[in-house]
């Protein structure tokens, strides 16, 4: 496996390079198309969708349940400051390649075999790759292509080309010669060394094939990658295959294949042993927004060598997690020693004075997050083996392992028992029991014990206040390493909604056709951790207004004066003047008002839930309050208040209630979210909410001249 | 168009004689004893500050190699105040030509108490061809920077001799102390022009350097819609003359070059033979071209990518792959193998800046049209959504190099001549975009249903007919919610249709591209007591917001003109009438002088219980000058506004 360390909650840091580049050389950068853009292990996952917290943060954030692309004024997209040509490409490949273009065009065969051997007392291993794409139509639009590598997987083998049929019934070969090796530069990743082979099927014409072969060298037991049936084009023949020797054993597991027909076959012949699962006649893969990552959803295989047979010694590999756990902790064993007196200076002068426990950890967890800056610089094995704290401190930056292991050598040098820790985000459904191998997990943090009770530090997420979990790790499953010889798995828990909370609470009055008055906003949770983010992006992009972008309270024509910001450890606290504009109509006799300033329906509507396929992942449970109080002003009288509402859901829920006290309307609205998934077959009462929901935000009050 | 860049390049000259040379590099000093700089209490808000920014391009012959070589010095000292200015500034990438070397780098961190960290050099690392990018890269992250700290780097890169190059020393971040120097060695002249306030080079007593220099040089943002990095402080320099040559730049000599750079002499059986399956045969001159357009924007694939095999010619039409330069030259053989006269037409996109008639480089020369005088139009050779028509939105209405050719005997074409005139656009009258709606409001008053007309022109349907005609189902779902009902979150459609949907129908300017539908809302009504609401606004899709943006420095840039007119009828229901009708009559523009640039303004009209609304919503011009920006920003906010009207209905 290529380490898949996209842990990372700063994706959106790549644009420095972009932007830099772009800036120095004064010329186009041309938007990575999404096949190479989506790179994860070679080309078997290279369906997954792009990570959605970057968006979630920059464009949603507070209670949203569900990422959603902006919309602009029509499709003319104003803000396109480049030229169509550009735009075009981007859009071209990034969108229509997936989604558009699969139209016809079909994948013959699919294919993956894996031969394990036993050479010179080693393991060798190779993947064979094998696919042959049948063109329809718009065939220019389908002719790209791309293969996957890096250093710990070198390609040995690469053949590509066109078969076109002839008027005799025979097809005429016609290979690619034009072929570019590329470094790739992924999403969040400073340098990965990662590589790609990228290139054009020649003359292709309307049922011709492109043919793609190519093998891996696979050059350690524990980076076989997974094998997915599926693909963006429907597939007549999918098939993956592991010939072993008799002295090895492999062990698999296969997921989301249940409403498939898969043809499994064991055979043996000349002292191996030939695996195959065949599928037919497999449709397209489906991409949804906001869904969660393919693996959840998309079927496919992971094999991998439990073990095997050495002078009749039977040598484990990965048959459990044991082994897994042992393999893990050779490579911890082989962090360099580095000298850690500037170290244990820093971690003196942190806790001087500081006697609790728990006090020491939060100064050495907040000094790791805020002063050692994360840049993911892989290289090879260096994507495994965290680098020497020592070192990580002399250079302020590091990746998620290295800041790991510098947190945890910072706790110990303050005699606070740390651990290493390796987890999965939310991309991964697996668990360690299930599938002990290196696709289970992409991250590594530092955990540490209170009265029997694991606390997981992520150090890379720089505004997550202690004792909470990281948002991406939610429910996961996170791998302690206690000692050399120990750990432990333990479930990192989910965050309840309460603990992400945000309670609006606004006092107005009319003043012509603005309602004016006091707000007052506070977040909690991994809310204010995205406000905190919010903030960096501002400072980022020199941007402005990014608390009215936050907080959305009004429509964009409110105006936002005397913003007081107060930042407190468990909550940040807004409190403005607004002036809010095309919320009061005026006609003659009446006024209508409209008390739902709050930003709801948007962040609530999830646009294709009536003909989505895939679940939905939700970033994190969450509760919004909503409090309006309105004066009624002295010459008029209250002539209409909306039905109060409410939906009860255990997933979700939301109730609305008007109650006028005296000359003051009080308008309450209350939305909780309760998942981390919701299931397909929720979807039509989730629709039911939103629509409850949607009416209500838009109902007005009347009033009447007395 | 990375071609380009290099055939300009063969400018050859010959080195007359050898001379020793003191190479700048060599002499910059590296303080030994770096201390924090003290820094005005002004800035201590910024992400970060640019303390120094040194750039030296170093022209010199090197006696070794008896060649001429550039050496590209830049010496930069950062202030980093926070989070996010230590994210702009940590990584760095160098750039590497094909034959360029890194020849010194030096990079050091100064945290705020004077510590200093310098940098391991077995973290640098390179990329090589990234997506977008052909050269190398040195990239490295920078070590021990820590808040209020400083970033100091150094680095020299020598090159083949750079015949000219552009340096911007503004950007989102305050310079506070800037240099540029260039030097050239005897009997080079290079010649430089400085823009946007930054100072003219002062050319040293000995002829051979030329300085530009400047303190506290503000930041500078963009504000959107702007040609923003056209706007920035920089400075463009280009080599004059060498021992063997005069003028080495001028527009005749780069059209020159250019034209023998896309007109290829091979490839005219490739052309013939893909000519010859299309059967143009009794076809008008015209209709041949379009048919041929046609035909490679369907089998071709389009490469961005500077491979050479996707500019050959002969290989763009054996393997139907190429880059943009590539598919230039297989329109241009086919147009010599049709006998229609071209002309070659260099530019760039507004957003990005443009040539200038008086300091000829081909800097700003990357984007590629073909001009067919006989029709008076455009080919936009590799971007698959244009038609023969006009230039692509963005590059029409600026500056371009027009290289002319000439038909000769059988089927070649010669240079002659160049013009640098403006592209024109389409008139806003031929971008017409808008929304026909008939509102019926259901018999239990709780819903609506919609009778939905979007029809666009020019350069507002040329996407919308790609994607619509490429689609499938998802997309168009997903489509028709964003263009469609984006204002509308529970359309629900009962019926959708397409018109002039075909591609090819682009090429004809009084074609409409129309989307018919039917779709019902229960949002759109909502009851209030014994009254109705009726958000109508919505109707007309979102609409652009720009509340928030209070001033702005830049120009403000547009994609094209265009009209929006739409008309929405409302048909009251029987025993209501229709109240806050005043809201409907907004009226605001954007006078330039005395003319009426932009506006927007709609109308209503009663009659017999059906309220009629109209809207104009006119950009006449594609750039206005930024003290128009509260008109225009109150033109956009009219339609955000209409956007959120809402009509009571009550009993009469």
């Amino acid at each position: 496996m290529i380490p898949d360390i996209h842990l990372d909650v700063r994706d959106f840091l790549c644009l420095s390079f972009k932007e830099k580049l772009d800036f120095d050389e004064g010329r186009k950068f041309l938007d990575r198309s999404k096949t190479q853009n989506l790179f994860f292990y070679y080309i078997a996952i290279y369906l997954e969708e792009p990570r959605r917290h970057i968006l979630s943060f920059l464009t949603l954030s507070k209670c949203k349940p569900v990422v959603k692309i902006e919309k602009q004024k029509s499709i003319s997209l104003q803000n396109m400051h480049y030229n169509m040509k550009i735009r075009l490409t981007t859009l071209l490949m990034g969108f229509l390649c997936w989604s558009l273009m699969a139209q016809e065009t079909t994948l013959l065969e699919k294919s993956n075999h894996i031969n394990i051997d036993f050479i010179d007392d080693k393991l060798q291993i190779r993947s064979k790759h094998f696919t042959s794409l049948e063109f329809i139509k718009d065939i220019n639009l389908h002719a790209n292509d791309v293969v996957y590598y890096s250093g710990l997987t070198p390609l040995v083998n690469f053949d590509a080309y066109v078969k076109t049929p002839n008027k005799k019934g025979k097809y005429k070969k016609n290979p690619v010669k034009i072929v570019e090796d590329k470094d790739i530069v992924e999403s969040g990743i400073f340098y990965g060394g990662y590589k790609k082979k990228e290139f054009v099927y020649p003359s292709p014409t309307p049922l011709s094939v492109g043919v793609l072969d190519y093998t891996l060298n696979i050059t350690e037991p524990h980076f076989l990658a997974p094998f997915y049936f599926d693909d963006r084009y429907p597939i007549k023949i999918s098939e993956f295959t592991v010939t072993v020797s008799e002295n090895v054993e492999i062990k698999y597991n296969l997921f989301n294949v249940d409403e498939l027909d898969i043809e499994f076959k064991e055979q043996k012949e000349l002292g191996k042993v030939r695996y195959s699962w065949k599928i037919k006649n497999l449709d397209k893969r489906i991409f949804n927004s906001g869904a969660p990552s393919s693996p959840y959803f998309a079927p496919h295989i992971i094999v991998r060598v439990a073990s095997y047979t050495k002078n009749g010694e039977k040598i484990n590999v990965s048959e459990n997690t044991d082994d897994l756990f042992k393999w893990y902790n050779s490579l911890i064993e082989k962090i360099p020693e580095s000298k850690l007196h500037k170290v244990a200076l820093k971690v003196s002068e942190l806790i001087d004075g500081v006697s609790s426990q728990e006090e020491k950890v939060k100064k050495i967890y907040q000094w790791v997050q805020s002063n050692i800056t994360y840049v993911a610089f892989e290289d090879g094995m260096a994507g495994f083996i965290p680098r020497a704290a020592g070192n990580v401190y002399d250079k302020k930056y590091g990746d998620c392992k290295d800041m790991a292991n510098l947190l945890t050598t910072m706790l110990r040098i303050a005699d606070v028992p740390a651990y290493l820790t390796w987890v999965g985000t939310n991309a991964k459904p697996y668990r360690y029991e299930d599938v002990p191998c290196t696709i289970t997990d992409n991250h590594m943090i530092c955990a540490i014990q209170d009265n029997n009770e694991f606390i997981f530090l992520d150090p890379t997420n720089t505004y997550l206040e202690y004792g909470k979990s990281p948002q991406l790790l939610q429910g996961k499953e996170a791998l302690v390493r206690l000692d050399a010889e120990n750990y432990k798995i333990i479930q990192i828990s989910e965050s309840d909604y309460s603990s992400n909370a945000r309670k609006d609470m606004l006092s107005l009055s009319i003043e012509g056709n603005e309602l004016i008055g006091k707000v007052n906003t506070q977040v909690s949770g991994y809310i204010k951790e995205t406000y905190h983010y919010s903030q960096l992006i501002k400072d980022y992009n020199n941007s402005k207004n990014s608390i009215q972008d936050f907080l959305v309270i009004g429509k964009k024509s409110a105006v936002y004066e005397n913003m007081d910001v107060e930042e407190k450890e468990d909550q940040v606290i807004f409190a403005f003047d607004g002036v809010f504009k095309n919320d009061v109509i005026a006609t003659g006799e009446k006024l209508y008002v409209n008390m739902n300033l709050d930003p709801s329906p948007e962040n609530y509507q999830i646009s294709d839930i009536d003909h989505r396929i895939h679940d939905i992942q939700n970033d994190y449970k969450n509760i919004y309050e909503y409090e309006c109080m309105l004066q009624i002003p002295e010459s008029y009288s209250l002539d209409f208040i909306p039905e109060n509402n409410s939906v009860e859901n255990d997933q979700f829920s939301f109730s609305s209630i008007y109650e006028q006290k005296g000359n003051t309307l009080i308008y309450k609205k209350i939305i909780i979210t309760d998942f981390l998934f919701l299931k397909s077959e929720q979807f039509k009462s989730y629709k039911q909410f939103f629509t409850t929901l949607l009416e209500t935000s838009q109902q007005k009050i009347t009033l009447k001249k007395k | 168009m990375k071609k380009i860049s290099i055939i300009i390049f063969v400018v050859g000259f010959f080195i007359p004689q050898i001379f020793g040379q003191d190479l700048k590099h060599e002499t910059l000093k590296w303080n030994h004893k770096p201390r924090i700089h003290p820094m005005d209490e002004k800035y201590k808000d910024e992400s970060a500050v640019i303390i120094q920014d040194y750039r030296y391009v170093d022209n010199a012959i090197d006696e070794k190699y008896r060649k001429a070589f550039t050496y590209y010095t830049e010496h930069k000292i950062i202030r980093v105040n926070n989070d996010a200015g230590i994210e702009k500034f940590n990584k760095l990438y160098i750039r590497l030509g094909s034959e360029d070397k890194l020849v010194m780098l030096n990079v050091r961190t100064i945290s705020p108490d004077n510590e200093e960290k310098s940098f391991s050099k077995e973290n640098l690392k390179q990329l090589s061809n990234i997506d977008g990018y052909s050269s190398d890269y040195k990239i490295f992250a920078v070590e021990g920077i820590v808040k209020g700290g400083e970033i100091e780097y150094i680095y020299t890169i020598r090159q083949p001799m750079k015949p000219y190059g552009r340096e911007y020393f503004q950007s989102d971040t305050p310079t506070l102390d800037a240099l540029f120097e260039l030097t050239s060695p005897k009997g080079f002249i290079f010649a430089s022009r400085s823009y946007n306030g930054l100072p003219d080079a002062i050319l040293s007593n000995d002829r051979k350097t030329e300085r530009v220099s400047m303190e506290n040089i503000p930041a500078f943002t963009d504000d959107g819609f702007a040609a923003y990095r056209s706007q920035l402080m920089r400075v463009d320099y280009k080599l004059m003359s060498n021992p063997a040559q005069r003028n080495i730049f001028s527009w005749s000599k780069i059209s020159g070059n250019m034209f023998d750079f896309f007109r290829d002499s091979r490839g005219s059986k490739h052309a013939g033979k893909f000519l010859k399956k299309l059967n143009l045969k009794s076809l008008t001159k015209e209709q041949k071209v379009m048919i041929v357009e046609n035909a490679i924007k369907h089998q071709f694939s389009v490469k961005d990518s500077g491979e050479e095999e996707y500019s050959d010619v002969n290989s763009v039409f054996l393997n139907k792959v190429g880059n943009d330069v590539g598919l230039t030259r297989i329109f241009i053989k086919c147009l010599e193998q049709l006998k229609v006269d071209y002309q070659i037409i260099l530019t760039t996109s507004r957003f990005r800046g443009q040539i200038e008639k008086d300091f000829a480089h081909n800097m700003d020369l990357q984007e590629i049209l073909l001009f067919l005088p006989s029709f008076n139009k455009y080919i936009s050779p590799s971007n698959l959504f244009m038609r023969f028509g006009p230039p692509t939105n963005v590059l029409a209405g600026n500056k371009a190099l027009f290289i002319k050719t000439k038909l000769v005997a059988g089927t070649e074409s010669r240079y002659a001549g160049h013009d640098i005139r403006e592209l024109p656009h389409l008139d806003p009258n031929e971008n017409n975009v808008g929304v026909n709606a008939e509102i019926r409001i259901n018999d239990s008053l709780d819903g609506a249903e919609i009778k939905h007309e979007h029809f666009s022109q020019g350069y507002e349907a040329y996407p919308h007919r790609f994607y619509y005609s490429l689609g499938d189902e998802e997309a168009l779902e997903e489509y028709k919610k964003n263009t469609i009902t984006s204002a509308i979150e529970d359309a629900e459609f009962k019926s959708f249709e397409l018109e002039n949907e075909d591609m090819q129908l682009s090429s004809d300017i009084d074609s409409y591209f129309k989307v018919h539908s039917t779709f019902t809302s229960q949002s759109l009504v909502e009851k209030a007591g014994n009254d109705i609401l009726v958000s109508i606004g919505k109707v007309i899709g979102k609409q652009m917001e720009m509340y928030d943006q209070k001033d702005r420095m830049s120009p403000i840039i547009l994609q094209n003109v265009k009209r929006y007119s739409h008309n929405i009828k409302l048909y009251i229901p029987d025993g209501y009438e229709c109240k806050g009708l005043e809201q409907i009559s907004i009226d605001n523009k954007v006078l330039r002088n005395t003319e009426t640039v932009m506006r927007f303004i709609s109308k209503y009209t009663l009659k017999d219980n059906v309220l009629e609304i109209t809207i104009n919503e006119d950009y006449d011009v594609i750039d206005l000058e930024s003290k128009y920006f509260q008109d225009y920003r109150s033109v956009i906010n009219s339609a955000a506004d209409f956007n959120k009207i809402v009509l009571v209905l009550e009993p009469k």
